[in-house]
């Protein structure tokens, strides 16, 4: 009876045993079943070296250290096994390693064997490769298959000396190499390495990407002479839904070659943008772009100089008009620390067309600089975006050293927004689970006051815990520990992080009154 | 408004629409015809199972209906356990019904149902070895030793997993 369930049922009820060793036994139950549990047991492989024991026993013997090598030429037949194996492998990582390890796959058995068999996974959807030299790259051909979907490519370890152009070279072949195989199939493409690397091989990939047409998502380093036609070549692919590259850019003239010659409707399908560059890269592309479908966005810029406040407006006003409903906007600016007067600051206006955007689930600006907020400025943010969970207006560098105290001719920047502003975003923003904004706590004694003494007619905020599990309060004043700790410790029954901006004694001593509530409560 | 089910046996059902629409295979069929009075012919069912079926649907006609995403290997081999304890109750069955119960929610696309089935037959063979497990479910060993012993070495590395 039992031998007699259809094999998916068979498939489902295998899926549902937890460990690889129950996988071997069911393989030798009865044939019906050991097909299956080998399907289940080898869709995923993390080590090419499992399938050594499926070939012949005299055909392979180790010379030293645990290396292989082949003790005769192999024949196609002394590869059934191997294939019986290798055609149900869907998901492979291969980090080809120098040979030190005790079990050793070296590229010279990889390729000999791919001489035997050209597909050596057939079946396979998902490859992670990785290595650190010229010699693994080769084996690359030797593992892709005309369905793989996913491609993860590693680069493990730093280039340096007169190893960098081989190294440079084979990765180039081998990333141009198997284009031809998986240019009908491949959906994602990343690319992962150090940053060291990634600046001498980001021309590698601007090249590999102009072959792939059928790409959704993209994640890598993009650079070098090509940059301009492989972006343009982004710019154009219908397909793509997803793109997280971060830019090198080599010169002016290859910026201004972009821009010049950039498409007009660029990036139609796009959800999802992640961008590491500069705004001088960015604006002239994002003015272009005109989108229903794009709705996510992360950018990060890195710069020379210190920006002017006006750039700020123009670039959130150029991101904001090429979105029709963006739900996530993480806009991080790097700049060198600048002293500028507190009255040059930026204010809530930057956020201004953001406010065309009600469905925005995550809103992260970090100008480099604080952004001057008062307390009609936190009301209207809470109910503009009643769907935030995530909400950071605080300049991850320190406020204090953007800020030149001795020209505003005031005693040093203090944020303007107050306790009944947290209030506020308390109240509405029901899904806030983390919040990082500037106020000045010292407050808090004037609203016990204000709301001890509520003057007949006057409106007053119900109280309304929050859902907050981490609070950063970047810069803001401290106020005086008790009070403040407790208050926070109403107000964020579920807070697991506080977190502040540098040294600030007024916070430690904050953080440890919460601290001591907590644990008593948790008593 | 009922609907009516009938049987490989030929015995008749009629069960409220909600709990007939917890299968997928009639819930298609149902919209597929739309509203009509005539009685679903389900061939690859008996009354028994049908009956237990049934049981299943009426109890959890309430649950949101599954989102058709597969969850992934590794997320499904942590969960192996997880049946609620009316659900243990109504598949301690004998071995035929059980058996039964499967593929007749592989039939009717109840996939709950088939989960429940499929975890608990996945709970009787863990631990056990292989004749343990034809033991347990009868089932005969087609293998030549040879063949059996190749299988073993061939998958000897996923042995200390």
């Amino acid at each position: 009876m039992w031998q007699k369930l259809p094999p998916w049922v068979l498939e489902r009820i295998f899926k549902w045993v937890d460990r690889n060793i129950e996988l071997t036994r069911l393989a030798r139950v009865c044939k019906s079943w050991s097909l299956v549990a080998i399907d289940v047991l080898w869709t995923k492989c993390d080590d090419l070296t499992h399938l050594l024991p499926t070939l012949p026993n005299d055909l392979l013997q180790s010379i030293h250290s645990g290396i292989l090598e082949f003790a005769r030429e192999p024949r196609a037949e002394d590869l059934r096994r191997f294939i019986f194996y290798s055609h149900r492998i869907q998901q492979l990582h291969y980090y080809h390693q120098l040979p030190t390890a005790c079990r050793y796959t070296d590229s010279s058995v990889l390729l000999k064997l791919h001489h035997c068999h050209p597909t050596l996974f057939p079946n396979l959807r998902r490859l992670c490769f990785a290595s650190g030299n010229a010699d693994g790259w080769k084996t690359l051909r030797c593992l892709v298959s005309p369905r793989l979907a996913q491609l993860v490519l590693y680069f493990r370890s730093g280039l340096a000396g007169e190893h960098v152009q081989l190294h440079t070279v084979a990765v180039h072949n081998a990333c141009l190499g198997i284009c031809d195989v998986i240019k009908g199939s491949l959906k994602t493409l990343v690319i992962k390495s150090s940053r060291q690397d990634e600046t001498i091989l980001a021309p590698v990939f601007a090249d590999m990407m102009q072959h792939l047409p059928k790409l959704r998502k993209v994640q890598m380093p993009l650079g070098g002479p090509l940059l301009s036609s492989s972006f343009r070549h982004l710019c154009q692919m219908k397909d793509l839904v997803i793109l997280d590259v971060r830019v090198y850019v080599a010169s002016y003239e290859d910026v201004e070659r972009l821009h010049n010659t950039m498409p007009p409707n660029p990036f139609q399908s796009l959800r999802t943008m992640h961008l590491e560059s500069t705004i001088s890269f960015y604006l002239p592309i994002i003015r272009l772009v005109q989108s229903n479908a794009l709705n996510n966005l992360r950018l990060l810029f890195k710069e020379q100089c210190p920006l002017p406040t006006e750039s700020f407006s123009s670039l959130i006003q150029a991101t904001c008009s090429a979105s029709s409903s963006l739900q996530v906007f993480d806009l991080t600016i790097q700049t060198p620390p600048s002293r500028r007067l507190s009255s040059n600051l930026p204010t809530a206006a930057v956020l201004l067309p953001l406010f065309a955007h009600r469905k925005l689930q995550e809103l992260v600006v970090d100008l480099g600089v604080p952004i001057q907020l008062t307390d009609a400025d936190m009301e209207t943010i809470a109910c503009m975006w009643p769907k935030l969970w995530k909400l950071r207006l605080v300049a991850s560098t320190r406020a204090n050293k953007c800020v030149d105290y001795t020209l505003a001719g005031n005693e040093g920047w203090k944020p303007l927004a107050t306790c009944r502003a947290i209030m506020a975003l308390f109240y509405h923003l029901r899904h806030l689970t983390e919040l990082a904004v500037e106020f000045d706590a010292s407050t808090l004694d004037e609203l016990a006051a204000h709301s001890r003494s509520k003057v007949g007619g006057e409106k007053t905020m119900s109280i309304q815990t929050s859902n907050l599990k981490l609070f950063d309060v970047g810069c803001s004043l401290p106020g005086r520990p008790l009070c403040v700790g407790s208050w926070v410790a109403i107000m964020c029954p579920n807070l697991q992080e506080l977190q502040w901006n540098g040294e600030n004694e007024g916070w430690e001593r904050t953080c440890e009154v919460l601290l001591r509530i907590q644990e008593r409560e948790s008593l | 408004m009922p609907v009516l089910l009938v049987t490989s046996d030929n015995e008749q059902f009629r069960v409220e629409k909600v709990v007939a629409q917890r299968s997928v295979l009639i819930k298609n069929m149902l919209e597929d015809v739309g509203e009509s009075d005539q009685p679903i012919p389900l061939p690859n069912v008996t009354a028994p199972v049908l009956k237990k079926v049934l049981e299943y649907c009426d109890h959890h006609q309430t649950d949101p209906l599954p989102t058709g995403d597969e969850p992934s290997a590794d997320e499904s081999r942590k969960r192996t356990t997880d049946i609620s304890e009316w659900d243990q109750k109504f598949i301690t069955v004998d071995q035929e019904m059980l058996f039964e119960i499967i593929l007749a929610a592989n039939y009717l696309d109840i996939k709950p149902l088939l989960d429940v089935g499929c975890k608990t037959v996945a709970n009787m063979i863990k631990g056990k070895s292989p004749e343990e497990i034809r033991k347990l479910f009868n089932i005969v060993n087609d293998f030549t030793p040879e063949e059996e012993a190749q299988i073993k070495k061939e998958n000897e590395w996923a042995e200390d997993r």
